[in-house]
């Protein structure tokens, strides 16, 4: 079906009578970041988008081959700065398995804790800047005021607010104390209560609905052949969640939902991730409530050597699949790391959504696949 | 039999089976050239979703190998095909016109190793600047020292 | 009429009154749509500069003032200053006619309402040179759906404007309320065309959700994206002014302009339009866009026929009365 597919041609020279070429971007308040697509447009419609990636290009891989497994830590967060905890996550899991490293649970429930609460502040950016997409402002800074609440408990717990770099190989940085169990709580409760404003101010919005639905739908054939993976992929009616197809950590102890929309269109994507909000706070009360004693963090040795050979991990992250891939030489410096991130799979169906699309709705399109560019870009 | 062995089975690709909770793939396969493109489509028809296409720079035995990563949305099933070549201008089939988003990873992937994908629709450069002419993930790349004008 | 000393007194009181009015309005409303704002938000909106932030939007008039005109390269000139002015001098002039109160009038025309209306038409071509002028697609794109728009409302608000006229038999602003006074707004009378009007007014003064000629997050600024400085705020101010225009002639056909007990005319008349400014402001920070086919279509499909019949049926029971 794609090998009739002729190859695009971007190039100015190329440009038609009534046509002409858009630069939306890189610096555009609708790419969030440093993403450019060059649209070829005729009027308001889009013939095709070519995203032109790599201006937030930091060659991540060939860093994390100059240095020690330790050393690569405080890099992950740097990818994906709004699920910072996830890949920290992936690569602490990722070394524990491959050097057989024991976690205390204590550290396992702390980890899921973390990383839940950062996946509401993900998925919380994020609505802000989709509604933003769609011209409404207010909605953006409801989400900020309570992302705000996450990154305040989350400061108190790793330090930073933003880039966290609180897990080690065998545990976590430093235990937690009671306050921060009872702020995770009281953030449960406040959501609980407040969630339905977000419902009753955007999704019920007759504006709203008509400008999402039946915009940028993903069929569910077209899923596996671009990879995609998370809230984009369970729009389009595939349940497919790495917390519970390859479980990791304690989330198999765990009793959540994986919330799937059949529709494959920015509504559904939408819908998806509410619901997740509202999954994440399930998890996050099942956590406080089950906190082990314990120590936080196994005696692991100081410099860390993986046996030669090669491993694959992959979490989920706010975005999706996160999967690394490391080739160890048996030295204490990774021979080859792949990232294999869930923004590049997701955005790498964009020009095939936007393709005839009016330029309204090939915003709404980009806001809705939730991309982080730095972590595409890597 | 597992998925993975249906699908290549009469292509004829002898499939390893690994131990998923020490390294987090279930199996692998080893395909020359010509048999990569039916070896994917036979997974792309089964519904494998494709994780990634790379590469690793094996500069001891004087390899570059091509690893394609897949796995599946129903049951987990991570498996990777392997495909080998010499190190010096390698060249691999590309697979973007059976699974459309391997375009893009060919694309860094060819960059970062100086890998040409055969019958690609889109060679240009991805991540890199258009006119750069070194391979960062090369083993015998060795950092400039010097920033590299960027456009 | 000859050229007395008179007259050109009271032009000049005119000239004077009316910038006085569009200035005081565009630093009060600015400074209550920040307001507004900042409160749908869980913010505080401006504080800082005078009592209640007041002087915060004459400290950024001040601001924009000193700024740098940056004409880009490519710009037509001549076409590029122009285009605020175009903007800004018809909702001067469409101030004239408007009555604050039975005697507080700049000038009584039989025709006052027509004259609004197509002085209030004259924005469009602003925004479409603006869009032109620059050389800049973003703004290209912005100017061309402000005219392609331009039918889909106006003619949904002349055919709400019709069933006020027939009620009022004038095109006189003044006379419209009066009429309003001897029987009950035209509101009452009209409810379907004053609800109609609220929406094509809103679609007039390109305020969200009807916001595409300058849509933030499509087109970067729209029409206005390569001004800068005082050509910058040229638009905002015709802009709050028009706002403050639609308003008027909102409250003059269907609240009774100045009519209201107790309080004096101008009072009324105000409180009536920063009502209908406090809408839209509501309207803005609570609704996201409307795609621009989407608002076509509804323009042409559900406003024009409503409003059509709305007038028909007006007409053929004043016609039966």
């Amino acid at each position: 079906m794609f090998e009739s597919e002729t190859a695009p041609t971007y190039h100015l020279e190329t440009v038609e009578d009534n046509q002409f070429v858009l630069n939306l971007g890189p610096q555009h308040p609708g790419t969030h970041g440093v993403l450019r697509v060059v649209l070829h447009m005729d009027g308001e419609y889009i013939l095709t988008a070519d995203p032109v990636l790599g201006y937030g290009h930091r060659m991540q891989e060939k860093i994390a081959e100059t240095m020690t497994y330790t050393q690569v830590l405080p890099y992950m967060a740097r990818m994906d700065y709004l699920g910072a905890l996830s890949y920290n996550q992936a690569w602490v899991c990722l070394i524990e398995k491959m050097c057989g490293l024991e976690v205390p649970r204590r550290a396992e429930y702390i980890r899921v804790l973390c990383v839940e609460l950062n996946r509401i502040a993900s998925h919380f950016l994020w609505f802000g800047a989709f509604l933003l997409d769609l011209g409404a402002f207010t909605p953006f800074l409801h989400a900020f005021a309570d992302r705000e609440k996450i990154l305040d408990l989350l400061e108190s717990v790793t330090g930073s607010r933003l880039t966290h770099c609180y897990f080690r190989f065998g545990g976590v940085g430093a235990d937690v104390d009671d306050d921060f169990f009872a702020g995770a709580q009281a953030f449960v409760d406040h959501m609980r209560q407040h969630l339905p404003t977000y419902h009753s101010l955007v999704t019920g919005n007759v504006i709203f609905q008509e400008r999402t639905k039946d915009v940028g739908v993903i069929l569910p054939f077209e899923t596996w052949g671009y990879g995609l993976s998370g809230p984009v992929l369970r729009g389009s009616g595939k349940q497919y969640d790495v917390r519970r197809s390859e479980p990791y950590s304690i989330y198999p102890e765990l009793d959540f939902k994986i919330p799937v929309e059949q529709s494959g269109d920015c509504l559904a994507r939408y819908l998806v991730r509410l619901r997740e909000i509202e999954e994440s706070l399930n998890i996050i009360e099942q956590a406080v409530a089950g906190m082990p004693d314990g120590p936080v963090r196994s005696k692991v040795p100081k410099i860390i050597k993986p046996p030669e050979g090669e491993a694959a991990m992959a979490v989920e992250t706010p975005r999706g699949e996160l999967m690394i891939y490391l080739v160890s030489d048996g030295t204490k410096v990774p021979y080859r790391v792949k990232y294999r991130v869930p923004s590049f799979a997701n955005l790498s169906i964009f020009s095939h959504l936007a393709r005839g699309q009016l330029l309204a709705d090939v915003l709404a399109i980009l806001g809705s696949l939730d991309m982080v560019i730095p972590e595409v870009d890597r | 039999m597992n998925l993975i062995e249906t699908a290549l089975d009469v292509l004829d690709i002898g499939v390893d089976r690994f131990d998923y909770t020490a390294g987090g793939l279930h199996a692998q396969a080893w395909v020359r050239p010509e048999q990569l493109r039916p070896a994917c489509r036979a997974l792309y028809s089964l519904g494998f979703f494709l994780e990634t296409v790379t590469a690793v720079d094996l500069i001891a035995g004087e390899i570059m190998q091509g690893v394609y990563l897949f796995n599946h949305y129903e049951q987990n099933m991570r498996c990777k095909i392997i495909l080998e070549t010499e190190r010096i201008n390698p060249v691999f089939p590309s697979i973007g016109a059976i699974y459309p988003g391997a375009v893009w990873h060919e694309r860094e992937t060819g960059e970062f190793f100086g890998i040409t994908y055969e019958n690609s629709r889109d060679s240009r450069c991805l991540l890199l600047p258009e006119e750069t002419t070194f391979h960062p993930l090369r083993k015998d790349f060795k950092p400039q020292g010097q920033p590299v004008d960027t456009p | 009429m000859m050229i007395t000393e008179i007259s050109i007194l009271r032009t000049l009181l005119t000239i004077a009154g009316i910038t006085l009015v569009v200035g005081i309005n565009a630093v009060f409303v600015v400074w209550l749509e920040r307001k507004v704002a900042g409160h749908m938000q869980f913010r505080l909106g401006p504080t800082e500069v005078g009592p209640f932030g007041l002087l915060q939007t004459v400290a950024d008039g001040l601001k924009l003032l000193s700024k740098q005109i940056i004409f880009p390269s490519s710009a037509d000139t001549p076409i590029f200053i122009l285009a605020p002015i175009i903007c800004l001098i018809p909702v001067f002039v469409a101030l004239v006619p408007v009555p604050f109160s039975k005697t507080l009038q700049a000038h009584e025309l039989d025709i006052g309402l027509l004259l609004v209306i197509a002085l209030g038409l004259l924005n469009t071509l602003g925004i479409l040179l603006a869009g032109w002028g620059c050389d800049n697609k973003y703004a290209l794109l912005g100017a061309s759906r402000a005219v392609a728009q331009i039918l889909a409302y106006k003619i949904p608000l002349l055919l709400c404007i019709l069933p006020v006229i027939l009620l009022a038999g004038t095109f006189s602003l003044r006379e419209i309320v009066v009429a309003q006074q001897e029987s009950m707004w035209f509101a009452f009378y009209q409810p379907v065309a004053f609800f109609m009007y609220l929406i094509a007014i809103t679609m007039e003064t390109n305020r969200s959700p009807f916001d595409f000629a300058e849509a933030e997050s499509e087109l970067v600024a729209g029409f206005h994206t390569e001004y800068s400085g005082m050509m910058f705020s040229l638009f905002f101010l015709a802009e709050y002014t028009y706002m403050f225009l639609a308003s008027a002639i909102a409250s003059i056909l269907f609240l009774g302009g100045w009519l209201g007990p107790i309080l004096p005319g101008p009072i009324w008349m105000l409180l009536k339009i920063y009502f209908f400014l406090f809408l839209m402001m509501w309207f803005r920070w609570t609704f996201p866009r409307v795609r621009v086919d989407q608002m076509l279509t509804f323009g042409w499909k559900i406003l024009l026929p409503i409003s059509l019949l709305n007038f028909l049926i007006t007409a053929g029971v004043m016609a039966v009365l």
